[in-house]
């Protein structure tokens, strides 16, 4: 059904920064996959790497068979992966529907010769992506705020506009970036479900950015944790919790050997 | 229901537009169709520089391609006339004049893809020289510096801007400048339709959230720097439409008036007008254009307005002065110009 993602070996450099380091990791069809780390470990970065806004200085990213690495984003939009961003980038003036539209681009055909003259097909293929849209809104719940304009919706619907945005682009494999980030906790349980529903009822694989470590817990099959753009632990929740490296990164090499392993470091990463 | 009447509301003013030559004179005429002109190439410019965020100066460049472009399409060889045409018919020279400002945009879309907003503006400056120049020195062309003569256009015989075979509607005669404000009225009727559809459909949709956030656009699909060179061809298609209209008004068109003050004198319709909104160009783009002719026409009778060129205060210059005081007062009051003002007496018309 869908594909498995895979990045491998994949550096980025920025100048003498390294921003992602030799950094491998798969994600297997139909799972919800987070990307966790402190501040700066890379988790950003490597989402830009994966939708074609950077180019990596070496290594690869694959999409099933297909080689993702060199694409430019539109291409890599074609190729069925969603993004949502984590700083809002919706278009504050338009209404929700037509902020919504704008996401059927690559499954639409109409030109600007098409769209001027008004013919038959244009005309068709907005009623019908119209009807699609306005589904995906009810499933994320704003149907009943279709015609009012992005901006003036609440700071946890656009963030939901924004997830709702990547799945208008019908895809086969969704990033997003810290969906919770900056939510109250009964909104971030809201986005939490939203994701799992995701994969349940639309069998859309997921790659999470979020710092909300109880949500990623919660809700992830797999976990990938970076720091300083290197991979230092991976595996599900539970194993992830009880890695030296992890507690490390997060509160320090001293903390990592007072801390016993039945102390979760989901209480405390919240903070940061 | 009082929605749908709301929307329909702009149409009716098409109506007054179809009287109009009965009832005024040649004079008010063409400052109508000069000013429909405008709404034209603002429309284009409102297109670029509102929907799609690029600032382009280059648009007297366009202008000026269209309506030199059809000039010379147009006409003629004729003996002892100093520039030289290709003598095609008329209307089919207007369309391929509108065609030749696409192509134009074209030329520049590689820098238009990527150049990005007031940078793109800059760019575009050097259009605005390089037409001036070539306006004013290939004489066999353009005319040169004289200028040249624009043909009438007209269909099977019937001269859609001129005076022949003769023509009598309820006891007036219809000259040139009648029967250019119909062709006027439908060319503007014909863009806003096309203009608007764009801006809502899928294209405009696209260009927006390029404006608002190239990235996000790249991840919907969208061919960002495909995009942003289609806009620019697009709004230069419009200006060619505005210049072959002016060309036709002018009947003889001259370099001067394609410059670099023309080009900022579109900025000014679409900051007014309310930037994005292709009803608030038109209105922009009337104000703008017929503003100094109206006060020009009224001069004698403003008594404190001083004729041109003795040093005071005279129609032009009056005019500059409204334009800026409204550029300020746009931008400080109401940033969605008269389409914001517009959009308040639409909800209005809609709670009464």
């Amino acid at each position: 059904m869908t594909r498995a993602l895979t990045v491998e070996g994949v550096t980025l450099q920025f100048g003498g920064i390294r921003a992602l380091d030799d950094l491998s990791f798969t994600v297997e069809p139909g799972t919800v996959h987070a990307v966790i780390g402190p501040n700066g470990a890379g988790k950003s970065s490597t989402f830009n790497v994966i939708s074609g806004h950077y180019r990596p200085a070496a290594g690869s990213i694959r999409f099933g068979d297909t080689d993702l690495t060199e694409m430019a984003p539109h291409r890599i939009a074609r190729e069925g992966i969603g993004r949502a961003f984590q700083n809002i980038a919706l278009s504050g003036h338009a209404t929700v529907v037509d902020n919504l539209m704008v996401a059927r681009h690559r499954l639409t055909r109409a030109g600007f010769l098409a769209t001027a003259l008004g013919l038959p097909g244009a005309r068709r293929e907005e009623r019908i992506h119209r009807e699609r849209v306005r589904e995906i809104a009810d499933f994320v719940g704003l149907g009943g705020q279709l015609n009012a304009s992005a901006g003036t919706l609440a700071y946890g619907d656009r963030k939901r506009l924004e997830i709702a945005r990547a799945l208008c682009t019908e895809p086969e494999i969704l990033l997003l970036d810290e969906p919770a980030a900056g939510m109250p906790a009964f909104e971030k349980w809201d986005v939490a479900s939203l994701v799992l529903s995701v994969r349940e009822s639309l069998g859309i694989s997921v790659v999470l950015v979020e710092h909300d470590m109880p949500v990623v817990m919660a809700i992830a099959d797999h976990i990938t944790v970076l720091d300083f753009g290197r991979l230092i632990a991976e595996g599900t929740p539970e194993e992830v919790q009880s890695s030296e490296a992890v507690i490390a990164a997060y509160l320090g090499e001293t903390a990592a050997h007072d801390q016993a392993v039945t102390t979760a470091p989901s209480t405390t990463p919240t903070a940061c | 229901m009082s929605d749908r009447v709301a929307r329909l509301l702009p149409w009716l003013l098409v109506l007054p537009l179809l009287a109009m030559p009965l009832y005024v004179d040649g004079s008010w005429l063409i400052i109508g169709i000069l000013g429909m002109a405008g709404a034209i190439g603002a429309i284009g410019l409102t297109v670029l520089t509102g929907t799609a965020g690029q600032l382009s100066l280059a648009h007297a460049f366009f202008l000026a391609v269209g309506a030199y472009g059809y000039a010379f399409l147009a006409a003629g060889s004729e003996p002892g006339g100093e520039a030289s045409g290709l003598g095609l018919p008329s209307t089919v020279a207007a369309l391929a004049a509108v065609l030749l400002a696409g192509l134009a945009g074209l030329a520049f879309s590689p820098v238009a893809a990527r150049v990005k907003g007031l940078y793109l503006g800059v760019a575009s400056l050097a259009l605005v020289f390089i037409g001036e120049h070539v306006l004013r020195n290939a004489a066999p062309l353009t005319g040169g510096f004289n200028g040249r003569r624009v043909p009438t256009l007209s269909i099977g015989g019937f001269e859609l801007t001129g005076r022949n075979p003769e023509l009598v509607v309820l006891g007036i005669p219809f000259l040139e400048r009648e029967r250019l404000w119909y062709l006027s009225v439908l060319v503007l009727v014909v863009s806003i339709v096309v203009a608007t559809r764009i801006v809502r459909g899928r294209p405009g949709r696209a260009l927006r959230l390029m404006r608002d956030s190239a990235a996000a656009a790249g991840s919907m699909g969208v061919e960002v720097r495909r995009y942003q060179a289609s806009a620019f061809v697009c709004s230069s298609m419009f200006a060619g439409v505005a210049g072959v209209l002016t060309a036709l008004a002018f009947q003889y068109i001259v370099p001067q008036y394609f410059t670099l003050l023309l080009s900022v004198t579109f900025l000014a319709m679409v900051v007014i007008g309310g930037l994005g909104s292709v009803g608030g160009a038109v209105a922009g783009g009337v104000f703008v254009t017929a503003l100094p002719l109206v006060l020009e026409k009224f001069s004698t009778s403003l008594t404190f307005l001083a004729d041109p060129g003795t040093g005071g205060l005279d129609a032009t210059m009056l005019a500059h002065l409204i334009f800026g005081a409204s550029i300020v007062l746009v931008l400080v009051v109401e940033p969605g110009g008269l389409a914001a003002l517009g959009g308040r007496l639409r909800t209005l018309v809609r709670r009464s």
